[in-house]
């Protein structure tokens, strides 16, 4: 009796601790992009124009995802040896919440990888719709080959319950209509079960009522070879009857399986295999340039401090308006204000540096956001700082300068 | 004279064989099997994932290339240590039946639990193969020759062919064309985009890309030739496990007590 009460006590144990495992955890909603070093997330890729159509849909109502990236000439020496070649776009997210429909790369459609190379800009829109109901935190983000994954801004969408649920609807070539959701399961279900019930057969048969211990102890006096037949007794006539039949169900179902799916799915391809590689950006002639010549961080004010020397070079002036990196925009107030999950930074001299002239701007970039995101690389092998200074002049245009330099610590 | 000798040993081991237990419950027997079968899930589980594990987790992953080839390697190591140790122990060709059974009951928990309820994944996408017809087949090829040397040789070709025509049937209709972002493609193919993964990107795949390596331009032929070569050597790394690993180093800590 104290046996089975604690049989039974334990066996309520593990079903609350299951329980509690199951129905206690939350989701996870961030993707660790903080746990890369800042190096990786700043010298890499760039990121900017992100756009997100709806932050709010219903569930299978599209969202589209706009944005550019540019594979930054900063790309550090010790990923894919220097050299990106292979990306693939995608969206980070905590599991499969949203589906994928769609993804053109500079106007091209690319629905897998795509060869791509170092100082390369990219205009991407992927279209996802909406599948399971919550609040999810969305990025988009590039993958680069023996690289990894680099995430962009991210925001919260919320996807709400439709009242057909989801489901996501193809036509195959042969014209067939499938729902994606849930295609082939029974097929796999019911297939898989039949093979477990032979399995178990086999189990079963075998073991069912064959003692181990006595049977140990007579194996140990055969050669391994042997099996004593029936005279022994441990395996007999009607074993090898039984197990020739249960062997030759299975070979019968495999086979016929085999030629009833040929003549099911006839017209079957391998996997393909189909990257592209999207045409060049058309960019509008570069009318300034930029670099930054010293990078302080001083951790007693918590200010990141840039030196930029930026060039005119085009016939009008421009204004520096704003720094990006890793997945941050900091504005500058003369440009404009800040938007949802951008930050200011001050840039001094004010002002706008005229045509055919050179200016030197201090930049002071607000330490807390820069900590917060682990983006201050005092104490790594790698102290730099590296980003996008975005500077535009009176036509419109937008020149996009990939800066880096060192970062030097007023203390340690 | 020597046939009556025989006759009587046999006798003696058959009364063996039927004896009672004295000291504990045949409960013991259903216990020591349902117990084990979590250890042997387990190793089985960790052996495949650790040398195929992306090719058995994605339907855009199973091809007719490398799936085939290192998966039979993969898999066959545990259930041919566990067919020693069962042969050796009690004459039952069980070893490798066992192991797809409980790997089979394991993984279908875990794709359904982990990666169904928890992460969303939809089951058509992530469902694990089966490998107990392959399993039945060397089992009985070992309980007809009684021979490790043969099941290794022959079984391993049979692992390597009932393993790929079973979980064929299965993967045939995510191998139709459908045209998908402009592009023809398989129904895998979209699963794999469709759904996304944000930490395995596309390019991660290692699966069939054009080669010069193909038999009549069809490079399943040789991948099943290679995948039941890589298998032998499997199945005896298999069999080191359970001759040296487990039987034999057992039997020096019985003699010792």
């Amino acid at each position: 009796m104290k046996m089975k009460r604690r049989f039974a006590l334990s066996l309520l144990g593990s079903a609350m601790a299951l329980a509690g495992i199951a129905f206690g955890s939350t989701t996870a909603s961030a993707h660790g992009e903080r746990a890369q070093e800042s190096f990786i997330r700043m010298e890499t890729v760039g990121f900017w124009d992100t756009q997100f159509s709806k932050t709010t849909v219903q569930q299978g109502e599209d969202i589209t995802l706009t944005g550019t990236i540019k594979i930054l000439e900063t790309w550090p020496n010790n990923l894919s040896n220097g050299n990106p070649s292979v990306c693939y776009f995608t969206v980070v997210e905590p599991g499969a919440q949203f589906v994928l429909k769609d993804r053109v790369i500079n106007g091209l459609q690319a629905p897998q990888s795509v060869f791509c190379h170092k100082g390369g800009t990219y205009q991407y829109s992927m279209t996802l719709a909406g599948r399971a109901a919550g609040s999810w935190h969305v990025h988009p983000a590039v993958a680069v080959e023996q690289s990894g994954t680099i995430i962009g801004p991210g925001t919260w969408i919320t996807v709400n319950q439709a009242a057909s649920g989801f489901s996501y609807p193809i036509t195959l070539l042969n014209g067939q209509k499938i729902d994606l959701e849930s295609y082939g399961t029974p097929l796999v279900v019911g297939f898989s079960l039949l093979t477990f019930v032979l399995g178990m057969w086999w189990m079963i048969h075998w073991t069912w009522s064959r003692p181990t211990i006595t049977r140990l102890a007579v194996t140990n006096q055969l050669p391994l070879n042997q099996d004593g037949g029936d005279a022994v007794g441990l395996v007999t006539r009607r074993d090898h009857r039984i197990s020739a039949t249960i062997a030759g169900v299975t070979v019968v179902l495999v086979g016929a399986g085999f030629l009833w799916q040929a003549f099911a799915f006839p017209g079957k391809i391998p996997q393909q295999s189909d990257w592209v590689t999207p045409p060049a950006l058309a960019q509008p002639a570069s009318t300034a340039t930029a670099t930054l010549t010293n990078a302080i961080w001083d951790p007693a004010k918590q200010i990141m401090t840039l030196t930029a020397e930026v060039k005119n070079t085009g016939t009008t002036p421009v204004t520096l308006t704003a720094f990006r990196t890793a997945y941050l925009t900091f504005v500058s107030p003369t440009a404009r204000q800040p938007e949802s999950g951008e930050y200011q930074m001050t840039v001094s001299p004010a002002g706008t540096v005229d045509a055919g002239q050179t200016s030197t701007f201090t930049i002071q970039l607000p330490g807390s956001v820069l900590q917060q995101e682990e983006l201050v690389s005092v104490g790594k092998a790698q102290m730099a700082v590296a980003g996008i200074i975005e500077l535009n002049d009176a036509a419109g245009t937008r020149n996009m300068a990939t800066v880096q330099s060192s970062l030097n610590p007023t203390a340690t | 004279m020597a046939q009556a000798a025989i006759d009587v040993r046999a006798g003696e081991l058959r009364q063996l064989v039927n004896r009672k237990y004295r000291f504990i419950d045949r409960k013991w027997d259903f216990m020591f099997w349902f117990t084990a079968a979590f250890v042997v899930a387990a190793a089985a589980d960790i052996t495949r994932l650790l040398f195929a594990g992306d090719w058995d987790f994605w339907t855009d992953w199973k091809d007719r290339q490398w799936w085939m080839t290192i998966t039979p390697f993969a898999t066959i190591i545990i259930p041919s240590a566990l067919q020693y140790i069962q042969w050796r122990a009690w004459r039952m060709p069980t070893g490798a039946t066992y192991t797809a059974t409980c790997l089979f009951v394991a993984a279908w928990i875990g794709r359904t639990f982990q990666w169904h309820f928890f992460v969303n994944y939809p089951m058509n996408f992530i469902w694990p193969a089966t490998w107990i017809p392959a399993g039945i087949l060397i089992d009985f090829l070992l309980l007809e020759t009684r021979s490790f040397i043969i099941t290794s040789v022959i079984g391993a070709g049979i692992w390597t062919i009932a393993f790929w025509a079973s979980n064929y049937i299965m993967l045939a209709p995510f191998l139709q064309p459908t045209t998908f972002i402009g592009h023809t493609l398989t129904v895998a193919d979209v699963q794999g985009i469709t759904y996304i993964r944000a930490q395995t990107p596309e390019y991660l795949r290692v699966i069939e890309r054009g080669s010069l390596r193909t038999f009549l331009q069809e490079p399943q032929y040789v991948a099943l030739a290679f995948g039941t070569t890589v298998a032998v050597g499997g199945y005896w790394i298999g069999q080191f496990i359970g001759r040296y690993l487990s039987v034999w180093p057992i039997g020096r800590f019985l003699k010792q007590i």
